[in-house]
């Protein structure tokens, strides 16, 4: 079945596809634009270079546990496990350096904790191919519980390393340290998403795992090198959190639950896996900081501030998330 | 066509009816009309049309412009269950059936009989099915057991009983026969026929020319959306209809002539790329052992579900554990327990279902294709070089004459034939050194189909091994060396050259050495 | 009528599923009597459905949004928001309790139904949406009471945690969802399209259903059944909370995978997650009655649960063929 190539039918389709190439992109930029129009109205101070720190280093935080669960989105899956990741990270190695002084003992306690969590996750949902929602929500609620016995509900040791201080709340030639490390980060995420092999499996997965099998792939390495990032990544937060914090409390990871995956979700990733990158989450993270912010300079009660922002999330991601084509 | 309103004989007519999809104009004033006791066949090639138009008279899209029409007075359907209430049903090709519900529950759906409490009366849905299921001479499909228990063919009748159970006077078949083997087909005509019998007007939806001259009264042809052909039954002969079909330029590969002519090749290798001893995977196959050679297009056959798809998978390491036997590739001794040791030594697949199986829909044409081959294009630090990707691609495309708008575009966009040589140039890319195909031409129109077989026998000519296993008849005589034939997870018979018949093979088909009766 | 039409032939494997979770409770209930033979006592098998009914409930909310084939994070928000409204208004006349019992069930409900709006009509996904709507309800909470406190009415916290002999009103409240909640809507054609919508929300269009009035009733009758586990709640505690529904979300996942009911949808029935409620609330007392420590509690839970997960996984382990094992179909 021949027909001409010039058939104009074909070009739309092009165009088609290319446009919405285009608004994959813009959408998240635009949200960002008005959010912050919408903060420099309520209160002009949200213009200035402070404030603009205090968001991106906050936005750090976000964006940094993002890439874990980014690319665990992109795969289809959710890591759920990621706020008790965080607290029991930071715990554990706050009192690994309390105990012996040794600051790499500290990081690699960190370190462990969060590998662990992904090792966990990847088991769980790659040889018991259990359901990822309700996996790592049980690992999350067993890290939990490892926190609750391992501090036997008292209080956490206040001794911060000075590196974890540093890197927490510290600069580097003015610009905090989170934000560099998430700058660096973000770019080489995004370049290994988009352009190697692995990235490609990634989104390989996402779209259809039975083909990614039968195309000579091994979907198992793909879901424990992405759930062991993931982990690893919320265990750096934890560490990072500690530093700008000063301090390990029970339940500092909790806020890290929704926010991130609303970041995700508005920057354009379906939550169906498969369509989607970092790119968005980046800027999704920036956004969902702003708002909170924003709504946190009016003067409102706790309640009725998780209430604006839960509906205006929604609002958002009704009006403007790209939807997948029918 | 105006006459069709005032034309008492006409059931249902579609009139000037035109569709777009986005980018796409899949009906462009379309005529159709229907007679009751009779069977109305819509003809084309993949993408003219035909699902188009079967969906808007079902109910499950509106036109864009264009009236229908039911029994002379304009209808609106607002949705498949309005269509139905008035009369008006369709059996899908790829089915609507709910997998976890029962037979009954399926048939039923979305009118199942209430109690006075407003309840479901279980007890008349089950009567109530097993009525319908009567009237199909399907009385060994219970009514009460779960329909993912039910064989692929005893679905297609539930399938068929849930459009009979709203009693409609049209029923649309979309390709009801693609899944189904021999018997099975000949079981749905019957029940085609009954319904013609009894009044109805029926259209039935396919591209096998066989098919349409056995059952159809009136043969109507479409083509890029257009209605290119009526033709009564009488006047339906095979190269006209094909030429309305392709359009005039096209010159058909398939015909017997052309299949002669056609290059068989030079020279069949001395030692085998591929030896199989005693294989066996129970229950699906046992001692199975064959040897294929270099240059050579072995075919597998039998009727369906014989084993010869699960001794593909097995060839390439779909089955974790239970695998005995010995596999050996260019000498090698190798025992695959998944794709990745298959696709190592040198092995490659097109699977039966491309659209869950091999392809990834949602990304563009350039992923697809390279997919396999991403290790060659490799720069420095694991970056994929896109200029050599498309580079690459673009040599694939052209040979294969992949018809698409760009390699940026998702593969969903494309149409069967080209989504199948995207997944076929996916893998010859690779350069393996045995390619197994199963049923590669399912789903896909003539014009991709030789051009399917061309390259099959293209890759032989280059010194691959080829196994293809298909349900086609025609296909294993016009691209085969070999045959062997699989009855009961065995192999019954080897068919060569010459012997290569419908005849032969089906006379293997039953395990028996006496012929059984030949489907053209 | 008779028992045929009460149990028809396609519940069988339904109840079949359930068998575990019925096992695991009677299971442990043996190990609890050995400890504690008081717990079959009226008092105990009393106190014993106070601790589960609540979850049970719940886990019925859960189950019937997971047959429509999605998931409802905002379960414990509805239950906190239940008890914080209740525990602030319900004071006063008995028409007024009335009034506030019945304003709980309609807020309930369309609290859940927002959610069914959101994933059929707004096509948002079940997980950010309910994710993001639980935290609105939680906000609401917090606007209603924004500190733990209330109260309610003696008679109504007394009837709903009384009992006569061994019939206890939690068991008779939790009976009444059964049959005056659970069945009614199952029974009925909406019930029958939550399955089918389950099973594929694609062929339920072809064959001519809503499956966006589907999920507005799977969602609206999760909401309902939500609210009516925290008047049930509220009862038992006698204050409002907007946190103390948090640990119900999980929890009700638990019943609903130890019930034997597939996460992907399309069919399944109350007895599994229910006697799956009582098995998990169970087990903490008969924990705490064997010498466990209460900070063992979460490990513990998320330990059972983890065995559970991966006991139910194995199956899918052992299969032979790669195309099953994705799929997650047992060989």
């Amino acid at each position: 079945m021949n027909t001409a190539v010039s058939d104009p039918t074909r070009d739309s389709i092009v165009q088609a596809s290319r446009r919405e190439g285009l608004i994959r992109i813009m959408m998240p930029l635009a949200l960002l634009g008005s959010t912050y129009m919408l903060a420099a109205v309520v209160n002009p101070r949200f213009l200035t270079w402070d404030a603009a720190r205090l968001q991106l280093t906050l936005a750090a935080f976000i964006g940094l546990v993002g890439i874990g669960q980014t690319l665990t989105i992109l795969i289809g899956q959710i890591d759920l496990a990621i706020p008790w990741n965080i607290t029991l990270s930071a715990i554990v190695s706050t009192n690994v350096y309390g105990q012996t002084g040794s600051i790499s003992l500290c990081l690699i306690s960190a370190l462990l904790v969060g590998l662990g969590t992904g090792s966990l996750n990847a088991i769980g949902v790659a040889v018991f191919r259990i359901h990822s929602l309700i996996w790592t929500i049980s690992v999350n609620l067993i890290l939990e519980g490892i926190t609750f016995v391992y501090t036997s509900a008292a209080a956490p040791a206040h001794t911060v390393p000075p590196l974890v201080r540093e890197l927490g709340s510290g600069s580097i030639n003015g610009i905090p340290w989170p934000i560099v490390i998430w700058a660096i980060a973000a770019m080489v995420v995004i370049l290994w998403l988009g352009h190697t092999k692995f990235g490609r499996e990634i989104y390989a997965l996402g779209n259809n795992e039975l083909a990614t099998l039968m195309s000579g792939v091994r979907p198992g390495k793909i879901y424990l090198v992405v759930f062991l990032v993931s982990g690893a990544a919320s265990a750096f937060v934890g560490l990072l959190l500690t530093g700008f914090a000063g301090q390990t409390y029970l339940g500092m990871g909790n806020a890290y639950l929704l926010i991130p995956i609303a970041a995700v979700v508005l920057g354009g990733t379906s939550l169906s896996g498969g369509v989607g990158g970092y790119l968005g989450t980046f800027v999704g993270s920036i956004i969902v900081v702003l708002l909170d912010s924003v709504l946190l300079s009016v003067q409102m009660s706790e309640g009725l501030r998780q209430v604006c922002f839960g509906l205006i999330i929604l609002i958002m991601m009704l009006l403007f998330r790209n939807r997948p084509s029918s | 066509m105006e006459t069709a309103l005032h034309d008492v004989t006409v059931l249902v007519a579609v009139i000037n009816v035109s569709k777009s999809f986005r980018a796409t104009r899949a009906l462009k004033h379309v005529d159709l009309e229907g007679r009751p006791g009779e069977v109305h066949a819509l003809l084309g090639a993949n993408g003219a049309g035909k699902s188009t138009l079967v969906r808007i008279l079902s109910g499950a899209l509106s036109p864009d412009e264009g009236q229908l029409y039911l029994h002379g007075r304009p209808v609106h359907f607002a949705s498949p269950n309005h269509a139905g209430q008035l009369g008006v049903a369709a059996v899908f090709q790829e089915l609507s059936l709910f997998p976890k519900l029962t037979v009954a529950q399926n048939i039923l759906i979305g009118h199942e009989p209430k109690t006075r409490i407003g309840w479901i009366d279980e007890r008349k849905c089950n009567d109530r099915a097993q009525e319908v299921l009567g009237r199909l001479g399907a009385v060994h499909v219970s009514p009460i057991a779960r329909v993912e228990d039910l064989s692929l063919a005893e679905k297609q009748l539930v399938e068929i009983a849930k459009a009979l159970s709203h009693d409609p006077s049209v029923i649309l078949f979309d390709e009801p026969t693609s899944a189904l083997g021999p018997n099975e087909t000949q079981h749905v005509f019957q029940i085609i026929n009954q319904l013609k019998a009894s009044g109805k007007s029926v259209f039935f939806i396919s591209h096998r020319m066989e098919e349409i001259r056995q059952v159809a009264d009136r043969v109507t042809v479409l083509r890029d959306g257009v209605v290119v052909g009526r033709l009564d039954a009488a006047e339906f002969e095979r190269e006209k209809v094909e030429r309305l079909m392709l359009g005039e330029k096209l010159v058909s590969f398939s015909s017997p002539v052309h299949k002669q002519a056609s290059n068989r090749r030079p020279s069949i290798g001395a030692s085998p790329i591929l030896e199989i001893e005693d294989l066996s995977f129970r229950p699906a196959f046992h001692e199975i052992s064959f040897k294929l050679f270099p240059g050579e297009v072995l075919g597998i056959a039998g009727l369906e579900g014989q084993g010869q798809v699960q001794l593909l998978h097995a060839l390439f390491g779909l089955y974790r554990r239970g695998l005995t036997g010995v596999i050996r590739v260019a000498g090698v001794a190798f025992h695959p327990s998944s794709p990745r040791d298959a696709v190592k030594q040198g092995l490659a697949f097109v699977p039966e279902d491309r659209k869950t199986q091999g392809l990834f829909l949602r990304l563009p044409v350039l992923f697809n294709l390279s997919f396999a081959i991403l290790d060659q294009l490799k720069r420095f630090a694991g970056w994929i070089s896109t200029h050599a990707e498309r580079k690459l691609v673009k040599g694939y495309v052209d040979r294969l004459r992949i018809l698409m708008a760009s390699d940026r575009v998702a593969v969903e966009n494309l149409s069967g034939g080209n989504q199948q040589k995207v997944l076929i140039g996916k893998w010859i890319a690779r350069d393996p050194k045995v390619m197994m195909f199963c049923d590669p031409c399912r789903g896909v129109d003539i014009g991709a189909k030789d051009q399917v077989h061309h390259e099959i026998r293209e890759l032989a000519a280059q010194g691959k091994g080829i196994l293809i296993f298909s349900t086609e008849l025609e296909e294993l005589v016009g691209v085969a060396d070999r045959v062997i034939v699989l009855f009961e997870g065995r192999i019954t018979g080897e068919l060569a050259g010459e012997q290569i018949n419908p005849a032969n093979l089906l006379r293997l088909f039953f395990g028996e050495s006496s012929g059984h009766g030949i489907r053209t | 009528m008779n028992l045929r039409t009460v149990i028809p032939a396609q519940a069988i494997p339904s109840i079949r599923s359930s068998l575990p979770a019925a096992l695991g409770l009677f299971t442990v209930l043996v190990f609890y009597w050995v400890q504690q033979p008081l717990i079959l006592s009226d008092f105990g098998v009393t106190s014993l459905l106070n601790q589960s009914v609540a979850l049970a409930i719940a886990a019925m909310a859960q189950t019937l949004v997971v047959i429509s084939g999605a998931v409802d994070l905002s379960v414990g928000a509805t239950i906190g928001l239940t008890t914080c409204f209740g525990a602030t208004y319900m004071g006063g006349s008995p028409q007024m309790a009335v009034l506030l019992i019945v304003a709980s069930l309609f807020l309930g409900a369309a609290a859940g139904a927002l959610n069914g709006v959101l994933v059929s009509f707004g096509k948002l996904e079940p997980l950010i949406a309910t994710l993001t709507t639980s935290f609105v309800y939680s906000g609401v909470s917090l606007i209603i009471r924004p500190t733990p406190g209330g109260s309610v009415p003696a008679w109504f916290s007394s009837n709903l945690s009384g009992s006569w002999g061994y019939v206890t009103a939690s068991g008779i409240l939790l009976v009444l969802c059964v049959l005056g909640i659970w069945i009614p809507l199952m029974r009925s054609r909406i019930g029958r399209d939550i399955e089918a919508v389950g099973n594929s929300e694609q062929n339920a269009y072809l064959s001519g259903l809503s499956p966006r009035r589907a999920k507005i009733f799977a969602y609206g009758g999760s909401g309902l059944l939500s609210s009516v586990a925290g008047l049930f709640l509220l009862a038992q505690t006698g204050s409002g909370d907007a946190a103390i529904g948090q640990v119900y979300t999980l929890n009700s996942f638990a019943c609903v995978v130890l019930g034997g009911v597939s996460l992907r949808g399309g069919k399944g029935t109350f007895l599994g997650p229910v006697l799956s409620a009582f098995l998990l609330s169970i087990v903490v007392s008969a924990l705490l009655a064997w010498g466990v420590s209460a900070f063992w509690q979460n490990l513990v839970q998320g330990l059972i649960l983890i065995l559970v997960l991966v006991s139910a996984g194995i199956p899918v382990l052992r299969s032979r063929s790669w195309i099953r094992f994705v799929r997650g179909q047992v060989s």
